[in-house]
């Protein structure tokens, strides 16, 4: 499947490549006709995060939406889309070879390189943001709604995702969790503060011990010992990249950790963990069932 | 000064400086066992003391520190004593384990490994949790003997030809990982990256008896071929002369060399800079005898990579700095000092 994946992948970008390489052609020659064509066409949309592209799927948009970036995996429908790569490797040429009038991309990930290159052509860039609290999502999905033209639909999916946030009822507990991101030749990639794990664990009532320091870092083994965590957490990828649940016995200290005497260990699946999107509530309530079962 | 004299100062302050470093790093770490804690468990192993420590802090010495301060001694032991091997090899100051591609082409295997997921594909557990390492050592292993046959010819090892496929194979691992870290995703990027830079994070007695038993006998046997390197570097014909087995001495130095590299890389990454600048270093203070150098290359190699991964996981406690950053870091400038001070000296 991972392999039928890749050889995706590479089709994908060659055909983007190519496409690109002719479309840029084309633009020289003829950059007035084809605006007239683009707003004949109504709204075409990139939307380079992957919240953003779950909350233009729900406001109806979907059809609108030309491209994504690779993360943007949610609703299935999505994942059809053209896909344009990681943020981080997106340039010009591959969006402007779909022709948008809408690039949605977080502010922190654009480059002003792209940002100028984007403007110098006339799209509209639509820079969000985003600070993993429900109240931060209730935003996105209001500035989206406003830009979208879908008011009407974008109150409705606030006035939803609040009724369903009032209706969560979250127990605290003091247990420690914590998210491990990745394992190379050996150590732990952990989430500390400003990720949306670490909001997602103290929003399902739980805590994070690796809080003094920002961002996914590698922990050393002792300092895990050392927070010594009742529930490790991962992806459901995550742990199978890394050689599934029995390698974890492998990481230094695990059997010295409450979590690794207990066997502890919880997993969810990623874009819902990361997105803080308007299935926030269902992945509080998620990761709040899962931590109550390992009591 | 004589000779002889001046080795046993040699040997004695190399000797203090190791255990000291030895000391510091089994005495440093985020979790607080001092000097005192060390010495208490030490006597209640032998019998002498009660002990005064409670059960996690002799379980994370024993489970943890242990075993990656002895992981980290075995894995400068053989970086530097490979690069010694293929310094007197190549007659080439320069030469470093990584110049055959080796380990380039190990992480370049470890990367497809992580793109396409190879360790969930194994039902047998055990398998599952060296799936990765397992498939590191076998691309350093399928790299080597490449540019060991291309650079054959009529039963010799040009060593010219080795290294210039060296240069193709390194560049040829160095775009496939390239490829496939922009085919990756997100998460697998991360685990991509982090074998690039190297760790000793992951060493537990599993990890570190295995490769004590791959690369313990094969540093002793690279250790023997001191003579060997000693009379090629009069030159290949000469030694010839000399009764030396020219071809077939050649291919060994090659094996074991690469072979040490294979076993360090599948477990613990990439760690640069350890092989080039060791054997260098012992070559610019105490001359170019290859026997000297050999076994000085496993003191100081082992000693360097244990200082150097005790403050790589205390220096921003709780989290580790990449021992790769810290081994350049701490090598250059030393190694730019000695030269300095080697040009000097040759100037007076």
């Amino acid at each position: 499947m991972k392999l039928l994946n890749t050889v995706l992948v590479v089709a994908m970008s060659a055909g983007i490549f190519y496409s690109c390489t002719t479309s840029s052609k084309e633009e020289q020659k003829t950059p007035q006709t084809e605006s007239e064509e683009i707003t004949d066409q109504g709204p075409r949309i990139v939307s380079l995060h992957a919240s953003a592209s779950e909350i233009i799927s729900a406001l109806g948009c979907e059809e609108d939406l030309v491209g994504t970036d690779i993360t943007s995996i949610y609703p299935e429908s999505v994942k059809k889309i053209t896909k344009l790569g990681h943020i981080s490797g997106i340039t010009a040429q591959g969006i402007l070879s779909l022709k948008p009038t809408l690039v949605v991309v977080h502010k922190d990930e654009l480059s002003s390189q792209l940002e100028k290159q984007l403007q110098e052509v006339g799209v509209q860039i639509e820079k969000i943001e985003q600070n993993y609290t429900p109240e931060g999502t209730v935003r996105l999905i209001s500035s989206l709604g406003e830009t979208l033209n879908r008011k009407q639909e974008a109150e409705e999916l606030i006035a939803a995702f609040n009724k369903e946030m009032d209706d969560l009822t979250v127990t605290p507990s003091s247990k420690k969790v914590v998210f491990i991101y990745a394992r190379g030749a050996g150590t732990l990639m952990v989430a500390g503060k400003g990720t949306p794990m670490d909001a997602l664990i103290q929003l399902a009532g739980a805590q994070n011990p690796c809080s003094d320091f920002k961002d996914f870092k590698p922990l050393t083994s002792e300092s895990l010992v050392k927070a010594n965590p009742d529930v490790l957490f991962f992806f459901t990828s995550g742990i199978e990249s890394m050689g599934g649940l029995e390698s974890l016995s492998q990481i230094p200290g695990y059997n010295l950790i409450n979590a690794g005497k207990k066997g502890h260990v919880i997993s969810m699946e990623g874009s819902l963990v990361s997105s803080f999107g308007p299935r926030l509530p269902k992945a509080i309530l998620e990761l709040s069932n899962k931590l109550s079962a390992v009591q | 000064m004589t000779g002889k004299r001046s080795n046993s100062i040699w040997y004695v302050s190399l000797a203090v400086i190791w255990f000291v470093i030895l000391w510091f790093g089994l005495t440093s770490g985020s979790f607080e066992i001092g000097s005192g804690d060390l010495w208490n468990i030490l006597q209640y192993k032998l019998g002498f003391a009660e002990l005064k420590l409670d059960n996690l802090s002799v379980s994370v010495l024993t489970q943890i520190r242990i075993p990656r301060v002895i992981l980290a001694a075995i894995v400068g032991a053989s970086l530097s004593i490979a690069g010694a091997g293929l310094q007197g090899l190549f007659r080439n100051p320069l030469a470093d384990p990584g110049l055959i591609g080796v380990s380039t082409g190990a992480s370049a295997f470890a990367a497809f490994a992580i793109v396409l997921g190879i360790p969930a594909l194994f039902s047998v557990s055990w398998l599952n949790m060296f799936a990765l390492n397992v498939f590191t050592f076998i691309g350093a292993l399928v790299v080597m003997f490449l540019a060991i046959m291309i650079a054959h010819s009529r039963g010799n090892t040009l060593l010219t030809t080795l290294l210039l496929t060296g240069i193709a194979l390194n560049a040829l691992g160095a775009s496939v990982t390239g490829l496939l870290t922009f085919l990756s995703e997100d998460e697998q990027l991360r685990n991509i990256s982090f074998w690039m830079l190297g760790s000793l994070g992951g060493a537990n007695w599993t990890t570190t008896l295995v490769l004590a038993i791959i690369n313990v006998p094969v540093i002793i046997l690279l250790l023997t071929r001191g003579k060997v390197l000693n009379a090629l570097s009069l030159g290949e014909e000469n030694a010839g002369y000399l009764g030396v087995n020219v071809r077939r001495e050649k291919s060994i130095i090659i094996i074991l060399s690469s072979l040490l590299v294979s076993t360090c890389v599948s477990l613990t990454g990439v760690i640069g800079f350890v092989g080039l600048v060791v054997p260098h270093v012992i070559r610019l203070l105490k001359g170019g005898d290859n026997k000297f150098i050999l076994f000085n290359s496993i003191i100081v190699g082992s000693g360097f990579l244990i200082l150097a991964d005790t403050i790589s996981r205390t220096i921003i406690i709780p989290q580790e700095l990449p021992i790769g950053i810290i081994t350049s870091l701490a090598g250059a400038p030393v190694f730019l000092y000695i030269i300095i001070k080697n040009k000097q000296k040759a100037g007076v």
